[in-house]
């Protein structure tokens, strides 16, 4: 078998089934079923307040247990009753309506501690029939009244200004954008700081452990720095292939709940298969990679394991600017945010943003893409090459010294060659 | 065959190795003796390709060692290191596979090193929960399980119990039976003395001895005498050629200029006849290597 298929492999299989793996992939889902068990709980629980009305009228007893949705209406002939009724927690709340003249002034009294009662609720439907009362007192018809309550008009367009063109945006995708956006920010930050820290450290502790040796001296430094990139990424892989059929499997369940309905109920999903999800994905890719390749490099830097949290310290600081900046962006376009979404690392998380929020184009996009890979490819390169000298530097004085042995060491094997 | 030609390396404006070389036939032991910073280890990293020399050239069978040369290597590295919460049977089968043996071989054998070495604990146990000796018994499976044509040893019985280390003694004279090259450094003047066909001594880079055993021992000649008479140590220190003297009750042991200073020496000592001890004989590596370690640098 191929060497590299050989570290691949044993990578692969190493982390999944460590814990640490096991948990970055069940927590997400644990705390979804967590989600979806409170929502059940929600709407399964029976949270319908029960109301007493004290009323002469009958048809306003009738009207409110009619127009009230989601609430039991008595009627109570007395006050006295009524109050014993609350008294008693029977009811959450006692509505006395009094009619004079047509004039409906309620009191209500609501039960502190009992189920919720929407006052909002209560007030239109007697405002409603009031209205009635006193449309039918001047002689007005159904079509009067309805013209008489009909809301002044306002329709609402939001615009996205690009090079002096404006293009309209309806609501909905706005509202998807932003949570695209925030989606991204986040996965990115979690995935990048995860995976590049499982590359980190284990490089870093075969280092440490001085395994590296025993590994060097049967396959030569490049075979050994990708297979173990080739291998954390095929748990990536893997992890979002777990995640992909969890959400094809559970799709249709989860999106039916209301707590879920009401959360996406804003979500223009068609996002996610154009030309932009397609980009977000790219980006995604790019971030992860770039990251890996980091984590390696600052991974073989270390000497012992104690050095093992500095090595991750460079890729949490560059994670964290590039969310900060994910952040800035999804409040408004800057000079400061046009700029990082071209430059590396930072770039993949603040372009997808800028995207979304239609602060930029698809040709910028790609600009950036563009950027991205080619660094990438360049960083890539020399990592691997640094990788060679890295693995058999043990500068105890610190991480920051090791770079520049590192360097000398590398300019010294050049010449030799 | 191993051939090291004329091998130089500097860190910086220090020598660490200074125009060694050597040859390693098949079926041959080679010992590597010297102090810490000696330059051995920066020796093995250039055998190993893992540093390059600045001048000399490492050949194995006539071309340089490349990377298809990998799996005909063993390599004991002096710090050790395995995977502590792995099983020890997929680490060795890891570490096998990287040297070109299928994992179905690996497992046929495994039984059989365990027997060579005489393991205590079990195949499926974690790295951790081994003894030491344990863990070192382990790493050296791992570095001679596939057979290699090449052994190189950092310092193997540094750690290890007398038992151990003649368990580790016939392990290497197994691989040696089998036609391998094996180069190997210690401290251990006796380990290096039972075992090595010939040997290197290094002393801050430049090479202070190089041969067989008994060559070197030879060279040497029997300047080291061991006496019991009625010479006192005032009279034999007297002697022109006598360049040491330790005194033990009535016995003496004497380091001398040269061989013939003996005859003198035993002429004046039996003059009056018998005496109880006279033995003259050729110093032990570890004089030797005491001896080279105290000469000053030309």
């Amino acid at each position: 078998m191929n060497k590299l298929v050989i570290i691949m492999k044993q990578v692969f299989m190493k982390n999944v089934r460590s814990t640490a793996w096991i948990i970055l992939v069940i927590s997400p889902i644990v705390l979804l079923g967590i989600m979806v068990g409170i929502g059940h709980l929600v709407e399964n629980s029976n949270n319908d307040p029960t109301i007493g009305v004290v009323s002469s009228s009958p048809t306003i007893t009738k009207t409110l247990a009619k127009s009230l949705p989601a609430t039991k209406v008595k009627n109570f002939k007395s006050q006295t009753l009524a109050d014993k009724a609350l008294n008693h927690k029977k009811l959450d709340a006692v509505l006395v309506v009094p009619v004079q003249n047509g004039q409906i002034n309620a009191k209500l009294k609501i039960r502190d501690g009992g189920k919720t009662v929407s006052t909002k609720v209560i007030q239109s439907v007697l405002t409603q029939l009031q209205v009635s009362a006193q449309a039918s007192k001047l002689n007005l018809n159904a079509d009067q009244v309805q013209t008489l309550l009909k809301p002044a008009g306002l329709s609402t367009k939001t615009v996205a200004v690009n090079d002096g063109k404006s293009a309209i945006k309806n609501d909905k995708t706005n509202t998807s954008n932003r949570l695209i956006a925030l989606s991204i920010t986040v996965l990115m930050l979690v995935f990048t700081m995860s995976y590049g820290s499982m590359i980190a450290q284990e490089i870093a502790t075969e280092k440490g452990s001085r395994i590296m040796e025993t590994l060097l001296s049967s396959v030569d430094a490049t075979t050994q720095f990708f297979g173990k990139l080739a291998g954390i990424l095929l748990l990536l892989l893997v992890h979002v292939l777990l995640y992909a059929v969890i959400i094809l499997v559970g799709w249709h369940p989860i999106m039916n709940l209301e707590l879920v309905k009401s959360l996406v109920q804003n979500f223009d999903f068609s996002v996610l298969t154009s030309i932009n999800g397609l980009i977000f994905i790219i980006f995604f890719i790019i971030a992860v990679l770039t990251y890996s390749v980091l984590a390696a490099l600052t991974g073989s830097l270390v000497a012992n394991q104690e050095q093992v949290q500095q090595a991750v310290m460079p890729i949490s600081m560059l994670g964290l600017l590039g969310y900060i900046f994910a952040l800035v962006a999804q409040g408004g376009d800057s000079l400061v945010v046009k700029i990082a979404s071209y430059v590396p690392f930072v770039g993949p998380s603040v372009m997808p943003v800028r995207l979304a929020m239609s602060f930029a184009t698809i040709g910028d996009a790609i600009i950036s893409i563009l950027i991205s890979v080619i660094f990438l490819g360049l960083f890539t390169w020399f990592t691997a090459k640094a990788y060679k000298s890295n693995v058999l530097v043990y500068n105890q004085s610190g991480f920051w010294k090791s770079i520049r042995s590192t360097i000398s060491i590398m300019r010294a094997e050049r010449k030799k060659l | 065959m191993l051939e090291v030609n004329k091998l130089t390396k500097t860190f910086g404006s220090m020598v660490a190795v200074d125009n060694e070389s050597f040859t390693v036939r098949p079926g041959e032991i080679m010992g590597l003796i010297g102090q810490n910073g000696a330059g051995k280890t920066t020796t093995f990293r250039m055998i190993l390709n893992f540093i390059t020399a600045d001048q000399g050239d490492i050949l194995w069978d006539g071309h340089p060692l490349t990377n298809k040369d990998y799996d005909i290597l063993g390599y004991l590295p002096e710090e050790r290191g395995l995977y502590p919460k792995m099983r020890v049977d997929q680490q060795i089968s890891y570490f096998a596979q990287l040297r070109g043996m299928k994992a179905k071989d690996v497992d046929a054998q495994l039984d059989k090193w365990f027997d060579r070495f005489q393991v205590k604990g079990k195949k499926s146990d974690k790295l951790k929960d081994l003894s030491k000796g344990n863990q070192q018994k382990i790493q050296l499976i791992t570095t001679l399980i596939h057979m290699p044509k090449l052994i190189i040893l950092d310092e193997p019985f540094s750690g290890l119990d007398p038992v151990n280390a003649s368990l580790l003694q016939d392990g290497i004279n197994m691989m040696r039976d089998s036609g391998a090259c094996i180069i190997y450094s210690s401290h251990d003047m006796a380990n290096v003395e039972a075992l090595s066909d010939r040997l290197i001594m290094l002393k801050n880079g430049k090479t202070v001895l190089n041969g067989t055993v008994d060559e070197i021992r030879n060279s040497y000649g029997r300047i080291k005498l061991m006496i019991e008479s009625q010479l006192t140590r005032d009279e034999l220190i007297s002697f022109e050629g006598v360049e040491k003297i330790k005194q033990d009750g009535n016995r003496f042991e004497l380091m001398l200029k040269s061989p013939e200073v003996g005859q003198t020496i035993f002429t004046a000592a039996t003059k009056n006849g018998y005496i109880p001890e006279f033995s003259q004989q050729a110093p032990t590596l570890d004089e030797i290597f005491r001896m080279k370690v105290g000469e000053r640098d030309e």
